[in-house]
């Protein structure tokens, strides 16, 4: 019996033993590392190099000019106000690349003739596959990570405080809204859960990079409706600082999280409500099709940035890799149009990382062993790179040799889990804030006549350029909110929208948001987290977008 | 014939394999894996809210554990249970939660929280000091419903605390009833005092809290008892429901033993008059049941096949009908519904009965509903039949009394099943031109004349009924 | 002691071996899901039911872009959810190993779950024999599919890669076949799979061919893609040819005012407009008043009357599905399956709903009807003969992006993709550049003009991880339909 344990006996007494034996989740799985089974070992172990090795080997005697092996153990916890979840995955995937061509192979065993198998199995499918025009890859160079390990620097690790603590905290939100009557509302929760993934991941490659990385996801779902008493109307809301994070539970604990909220989740909580209340009780207009100029809230520049030049800018994507899949881009000639093509207003500042704090695709190094670096995608109106891998910027050689600028990968191979193969994904975004200390609130006092937006939900095209956007629209007269617009959407264009940009909130004002991409066939989710400030716009236009032709 | 291999047998089986899992369990939580400690401090805790969070997991934990050892449906009324204190557990946790939070501090928000973590922490001084200062910080120009709203809401913390605070929650209640607040809306309050005096053995309390609710009942002007809050009070009965009971806890248990002991037509009459004056003579054309001749039970299916021989109620036997209610058959149901433990109790309770009194004519009237589970649609007679194992399995023996639900259908294509109990003559006699609805569980009490004595009250009262019929035999004056 | 016991439970290495799928074993063979129950069935504790969930999958990949193959993929995994219900509690936990370690610490979880779980159910007193039924044998394993190996793959792909090339066209694509296997095995009753509640073993196969086609320019784009579990029945070659054929008929598009056009859908826009009406089809919804099938309240029963035995679609238009139908390939997810007419001849004559409602509300020993696939009824009206019969109007290769904005109407919004034309006076004249749509599919079947042969048609993978056997197969006719709303242009090609 451990120390803590006998402790919390003689505290608790006998009662509480259910309880504390019931916090245990399922536990590990059998990596076969030597002759033997064995309880998977943390991933800093170094007998998974020797792993790891098995697999490259093998695919190198078959044939790889190079290969590259992730393995990842990921657990999955949901936490509801009284109730656990768990989820725990272990595979393993061989990359090999033979003439110019990829394979792939993936499995969830952990031991050494899988390795071994899937190795050749990955170097089996690069050759027989190779068909259609000659390729040849070029893989940007990367420094050998030599023996690199790297955890997530978390706050409070979800898998290691006590998960009764855990509930306490969510149900005692439940209470504390529960109980929220000011203005004459009634707070009823749907939805109130957080789950945390922990994911650790064993990378080598026959450049002889080898690396462990231990990442944390945190993220949840607090949802209800709020009701007025008087009248009996009622109407949903939900937070949207529980995105998905780079964080551990210090996301729902701390008393302020850079970027995502300035106070306690219970007076987010509570200031949602209100301003829920105060949109029920605001004049409702129909929609005066039209254009119009338009605040637009952090979530709502997120979502634009993310659905336009977020995807646009992948490479890959770019030069028509995903033409069979989400589609293409509207940045369809990207040689011509690096350096020179105007993606937006002078303002516009788009940058890309995956090295934010708290960001929620930020590693260390890639899934090719690559330090990514934080790389601007648009500056000052003007495209000025691309997301890439090894792989896709090798494509860019020539042109970062032209521009003087050095030849590597920004580090956005990506995937799930070791099961799927690496694809470039979306890194982190950045839109840059403005010079002055300007806030949504100060925005919408600048602005004598046009229409605000919060919480837009986006239709975009399979280019990227063309979209629908949905959500909450406002009324603005003489720099207030007067009105709320029932069933309005606007739509744009992606060239237009950007080169219509007005203004930009302050740095205070940016927020930041876990969201999900998706890539490849079969579809992989990947997430990123994109920050934001609100902004102006000019010349929306208006519709209502139930309103047929 | 009984058997003995009914849901109790079942249940300790039941028990025992959870002691066994137990076992292992903690054995586990001792190996070596690096799952968390999962002791909470709670003393670390940053808000009341998470402290109340704390105890109420603690007080689920003992409840949790009490029910594997106890199906507490199935176990007589214990007035005791809601006097007694809290588990130490639960009030350990919240006295050591609690521990850092100072009254002042709350925000009007957290006042409601902290005053509860007051009283699960056994601290009824600061609960009481807290309230007062929350009331005399409302600024002057505080409506008085917003008053009333504070009183009305520590008013309920007292009475649903464990163990409940029933002088506390009297004491503001006089209060409040001095501030003249919504006359309709106190109706609820006075009721659930006085439900939760009678609850906890309390009776001086709930004739107090009856009186009020007469008093507050006869000054509520004409629109006020037409209106819809009226009408939504007692979980939608109406409010003359409510009234009802009131006065007849006025008339007192001992009055209706005192008059049955006399004759049923002696005791109706209290009845009836207390009716009468509930509703104000609303429902002045129609005769209140009690006291009535019950009307004769007719089924489709008998166990014992024997029971229909001679009619039911059966002159010149103590008979008690018992309507099983729509909820206890919906098992497995589309709705995902298994509203069991209710209908354990019912059970249960009918099982006490016959144990104590068994020449007690029990009879129970079911009705089919065309479905069992997830078993293929039952012919009548096969639902008969599984209604009668069903209530074997639980002990309870009588007479069981299987009527055919005559239903009809939606036009095809959608075919859906349309139920007409009303159309099941005993539902269709006992419901008395709506004044009883049987589905919910009718139990009727019926005496040697076969006139009704009773269709609602408690264990303990039905027992002492039956005890005077016992005595009293057939007729009385 | 105990503590000693579970140690040796961890280094006990004789039963312990991490599983291998080889290649001739791709998936889960009944014997091997058999045994890994019948392993987790011990580690139990404490009496109760234990329920093992088990699926694996394969896929075979192979995917292109510019011509040439860009990644080739053989991927496996399984899922083991292990469910304990002890005493008056359930809990579950799930893991993808399935060594004697592995299981019996996620047995072990799933207990404490259990202890710990919100729900507190005493037994029931008497339960009646549970239903059973005999599970469907339907046409869901192809050998052809499973059997098609890298080098087939690789084959198959040359041939579609070197069509476009050698017309100077650039073509993506992708090329998937799939096997998965699951099977539900209750404790109570490791023998028996005809209880409703658990699934035999069933192994399926699905094999997935589609590609687009465009101009090194970005001028025009085709595209054409099948599914099927059978991949006999995948004509890769005619795929190839439609692509191709679609993108250089699409190059150069020009502008058309929005508005309301008579369109003819090909049968591939016709499937993914109907998904969210396919969606729609729910009885309990209907009856709680909600969706496109509530008809209004009748108080007097207290119930909602629904639009079941109305006229709800054009008179041509049936929509039914057989399980046992082998161009369909429905993997059953109950027993009883029967063939379900969902529209019979414009009128609505079914919606979805789970076994229990069909005892309990409708008093019929029915199986639970999912919409799992369809079968929609056609016309003999050829494409041509269409477009000859047409004086203005659109001609639709497919839909994109489509999301529902309104449950009620089902009005959704969504973009056409990979070729639109222009026909005018009998012909096709003109490419037309993309448009945003907002329309009902419920519109477009009471305006039905003209209806071409139903086909079976492109089904796209959803969630490759959630989901362990594929989604609704569906077969569609083309069809010619009056008045569809097209509300703004949009650039994209």
């Amino acid at each position: 019996m451990s120390v803590t344990r006998r402790v919390f006996l003689q505290r608790t007494g006998a009662a509480a033993v259910i309880t504390a034996a019931a916090a245990a989740v399922p536990r590990p799985l059998l990596a076969q590392l030597g002759r033997e089974p064995e309880p998977v070992p943390p991933v800093e172990d170094p007998r998974l190099r020797a792993l790891t090795a098995r697999a490259l080997e093998s695919a190198r005697s078959a044939g790889a000019r190079y290969a590259d092996v992730r393995l990842t153990h990921t657990r999955t916890r949901e936490f509801w106000a009284r109730f656990v979840h768990d989820e725990e995955a272990l595979t393993v995937g061989v990359r090999a690349l033979v003439d110019g061509y990829w394979g792939f192979a993936s499995s969830p065993v952990w031991s050494p003739d899988e390795m071994a198998r899937l190795g050749r199995e990955a170097v089996h499918h690069a050759k027989v596959s190779a068909v259609g025009r000659p390729r040849t890859v070029e893989l940007a160079p990367a420094p050998v990570v030599e023996d690199g390990h790297w955890t997530m620097p978390v706050e409070l690790d979800p898998f290691a405080l006590s998960p009764f603590e855990m509930e306490d905290f969510l149900r005692g939100l439940e209470i504390y809204a529960g109980r929220i009557t000011s203005g004459g509302v009634r707070v009823g929760i749907q939805l109130n859960n957080a789950t945390g993934v922990v994911q650790e991941k064993v990378f080598a490659s026959t450049d002889g990079s080898y690396y462990t990385q231990r990442t944390y996801h945190t993220g949840g779902v607090f949802a209800g409706r709020v009701r007025l008493v008087e009248s009996g109307i009622d109407s949903p809301f939900s937070l949207d600082c529980l995105s998905f994070a780079g964080l551990g539970w210090e996301l729902y604990a701390a008393e302020r999280v850079p970027q995502v909220r300035d106070q306690p989740l219970r007076e987010v909580i509570r200031q949602r409500v209100e301003e829920t209340r105060e949109t029920m009780l605001m004049p409702v207009k129909p929609v005066e099709v039209g254009r119009y100029d338009a605040v637009l809230d952090a979530w709502s520049m997120a979502q634009l940035i993310d659905h336009t030049l977020g995807r646009a800018t992948e490479l890959d994507r770019a030069l028509g890799y995903e033409a069979n899949a989400g589609g293409t881009s509207y940045l369809n000639d990207p040689f011509a149009m690096l350096g020179t093509y105007e993606a937006g207003a002078p303002l516009l500042t788009v940058t890309g990382n995956r090295s934010d704090p708290g960001a929620v695709a930020t590693v260390q190094w890639d899934d090719e062993g690559v330090r990514p670096d934080a790389f601007p995608l648009v500056k000052d109106g003007v495209l000025t790179d691309f997301q890439t891998t090894r792989e896709s910027a090798g494509w860019l050689e020539e042109l970062y040799a032209k521009t003087g600028r050095p030849f590597r990968s920004h580090g956005c191979a990506n995937a799930p889990a070791a099961v799927d193969a690496p694809l470039q994904h979306t890194p982190n975004l950045v839109l840059a804030s403005g010079r002055e200390a300007l806030d949504f609130d100060a925005l919408v006092a600048g602005m004598s006549e046009g229409i605000a937006v919060k919480r837009v939900g986006l239709d975009m095209d399979f280019q990227n350029s063309s979209g629908l956007g949905t959500g909450e629209v406002y009324e603005i007269k003489r720099g207030k909110r007067v009105a709320r617009i029932a069933s309005a959407g606007f739509l744009f264009r992606a060239t237009e929208l950007w080169k219509g940009l007005l203004d930009l909130g302050g740095a205070a004002s940016v927020l930041r948001y876990g969201v999900s991409g998706s890539k490849g066939e079969p579809a992989q989710h990947c997430l990123h987290s994109v920050s934001a400030p609100p902004a102006a716009m000019k010349q929306l236009t208006l519709i209502d977008p139930l309103r047929k032709a | 014939m009984r058997r003995r291999t009914g849901y109790q047998g079942r249940l300790s089986a039941a028990v025992a394999g959870i002691l066994l899992a137990l076992t292992s369990a903690s054995a586990v939580a001792q190996t070596s894996f690096q799952w968390p400690d999962t002791a909470v401090d709670v003393v670390r805790y940053a808000t009341v809210e998470q402290c109340l969070a704390a105890s109420q997991r603690a007080q689920e934990g003992v409840d949790r554990r009490d029910a594997r050892i106890v199906w507490r449906d199935t176990m007589p009324p214990d007035h005791q249970r809601a006097l007694a204190p809290a588990p130490a557990i639960v009030t350990e946790t919240a006295r050591r939660c609690a521990a850092r939070f100072a009254g002042s501090t709350a925000s009007p928000q957290s006042f409601i929280s902290l005053f509860e973590l007051y009283l699960v922490a056994g601290r009824d001084a600061d609960a009481a000091s807290l309230l007062a200062r929350r009331l005399a910080a409302l600024p002057d120009t505080a409506t008085r419903a917003q008053r009333t709203a504070v009183v009305d809401t520590a008013i309920g913390i007292y009475l649903g605390a464990q163990p409940a605070r029933v002088a506390a929650a009297e004491a503001l209640l006089l209060e409040r009833a001095q501030s003249r607040g919504d006359r309709v809306q106190s109706l609820a309050i006075y009721h659930q005092l006085m439900l939760s005096a009678t609850r906890v053995g309390d009776s001086a309390t709930a004739r107090r809290a009856a009186e009020r609710i007469v008093a507050a009942a006869d000054s509520l002007t004409r629109d006020e008892r037409e209106s819809d809050e009226f009408e939504k009070l007692a979980g939608g009965e109406g409010g003359e429901q409510l009234v009802f009971d009131a006065l007849n806890v006025l008339s007192g248990d001992d009055v209706f033993l005192d008059s049955l002991r006399q004759s049923t037509a002696a005791y109706a009459a209290i009845k009836r008059a207390n009716w009468l004056r509930a509703t104000k003579g609303r429902f002045e054309a129609l005769d209140y049941p009690i006291g009535a001749k019950a009307p004769r039970l007719t089924a489709d299916f008998w166990f014992p096949a024997g029971a229909a021989s001679s009619p039911r109620p059966a002159p010149g036997e103590i008979s008690l009908i018992v309507f099983l209610p729509a909820h206890c058959m919906l098992y497995g149901s589309s709705e995902g519904t298994s509203s069991f433990g209710g209908c354990a109790s019912l059970f249960a309770q009918l099982h006490r009965l016959t144990e104590r009194f068994p020449d007690l004519d029990v009879t129970i009237a079911a009705q089919t509903k065309g479905h069992f589970y997830y078993e293929k649609p039952p012919s009548p007679g096969e639902e008969a039949e599984w209604i009668r194992k069903w209530m074997e399995e639980y002990d309870v023996h009588g007479a069981i009394a299987v009527s055919t639900t005559p239903f009809w259908r939606l036009p095809s294509p959608d075919d859906r099943r349309i139920d007409q109990f009303d159309k099941v003559p005993n539902v269709k006699n006992y419901s008395f031109k709506g004044i009883w609805r049987p589905m919910s569980g009718l139990r009727v009490l019926i005496d040697q004349d076969g006139r009704i004595v009773a269709a609602t009250g408690s264990d303990s009262l039905y027992a002492q009924f039956i005890e005077v019929l016992m005595q009293r035999g057939s007729g009385g004056d | 002691m105990e503590h000693s016991r579970m140690t040796t439970a961890t280094v006990n290495t004789a039963r312990a071996r991490p599983l291998r799928l080889q290649d001739s074993d791709r998936i889960l063979s009944e014997t091997e899901c058999r045994a890994i129950a019948e392993r987790a069935f011990a580690f139990a504790r404490g009496g109760g039911e234990t329920k093992v969930f088990l699926s694996s999958w394969w896929n075979g990949e192979l995917r292109w872009a510019r011509n040439r193959t860009s990644l080739a993929a053989d991927r496996r995994d399984l899922r083991v959810i292990v469910r304990r219900t002890v005493g008056v509690g359930e809990g579950n936990v799930v893991t993808n190993q399935v060594d004697d370690a592995s299981l019996e610490a996620v047995v072990r979880a799933a207990e404490r779950s259990a202890i710990l779980s919100p729900r507190i159910e005493h037994p029931l007193p008497y339960e009646p024999p549970l239903p059973r039924g005999k599970w469907a044998e339907t046409a869901i394993w192809s050998d052809a599919t499973y059997d098609l190996s890298t080098e087939a793959r690789g084959e198959v792909v040359r041939r579609l890669l070197e069509s476009a090339d050698a017309k100077g066209m650039l073509s993506a694509g992708y090329l998937e076949a799939r096997a998965g296997a699951r099977m539900t095995i209750s404790s109570l009753r490791p023998d028996d799979s005809s209880a409703l509640w658990d699934t035999p073993y069933q192994k399926w196969t699905q094999a997935h061919c589609s590609m687009t086609v465009r101009d090194a320019k970005g001028t025009g784009s085709g595209w054409a893609g099948l599914s099927s579990y059978d991949w006999n029945a995948i004509d890769a070659d005619a795929l190839a040819r439609r692509a191709l054929e679609k993108c250089l008929a699409s190059q150069n598009p020009v502008a058309l005012e929005p508005g309301r056009y008579t369109v003819i859908l090909d049968s591939q826009a016709v499937a993914d407009l109907m998904e969210v009406f396919a969606k729609s089809l729910l009885r309990q919804r209907a009856e709680n008043g909600q969706g496109p099938w509530a008809l209004a309240q009748d108080d007097a029963l207290g119930i909602w009357r629904t639009k079941l035995g109305l006229k709800v679609a054009d008179s041509r238009i049936t929509i039914s599905h057989d399980p046992m139908d082998p161009m369909l390939g429905i993997v059953p997810a109950e027993p009883w399956m029967e063939p379900i007419t969902w529209i019979d001849r414009g009128i609505l004559t079914d919606l979805a709903y789970r076994r229990p409602y069909a005892v309990e509300k409708l008093n019929e020993n029915a199986s639970g009807r999912d919409m799992i696939g369809y079968r929609m009824s056609g016309g003999k009206t050829s494409v041509e003969e269409m477009i000859a019969t047409t004086r203005r109007g659109l001609l639709v290769t497919r839909f994109s992006n489509i999301r529902m904005l309104d449950g009620t109407s089902l009005v959704s919004t969504g973009l056409t993709r990979d070729g639109l034309w222009l026909i005018e006076n009998g012909k096709i004249t003109k490419p037309v550049k993309n448009f945003r749509f907002t329309e009902s599919p419920l519109f477009m079947l009471n305006s039905i003009e003209q209806l071409g042969e139903a086909v079976p048609v492109f089904r796209p993978v959803e969630d490759p991880y959630e989901r362990d056997y594929p989604l609704t197969p569906a077969i569609v006719p083309t069809i010619k339909s009056r008045d569809f709303s097209f509300t703004s242009t949009i650039d994209a090609i």
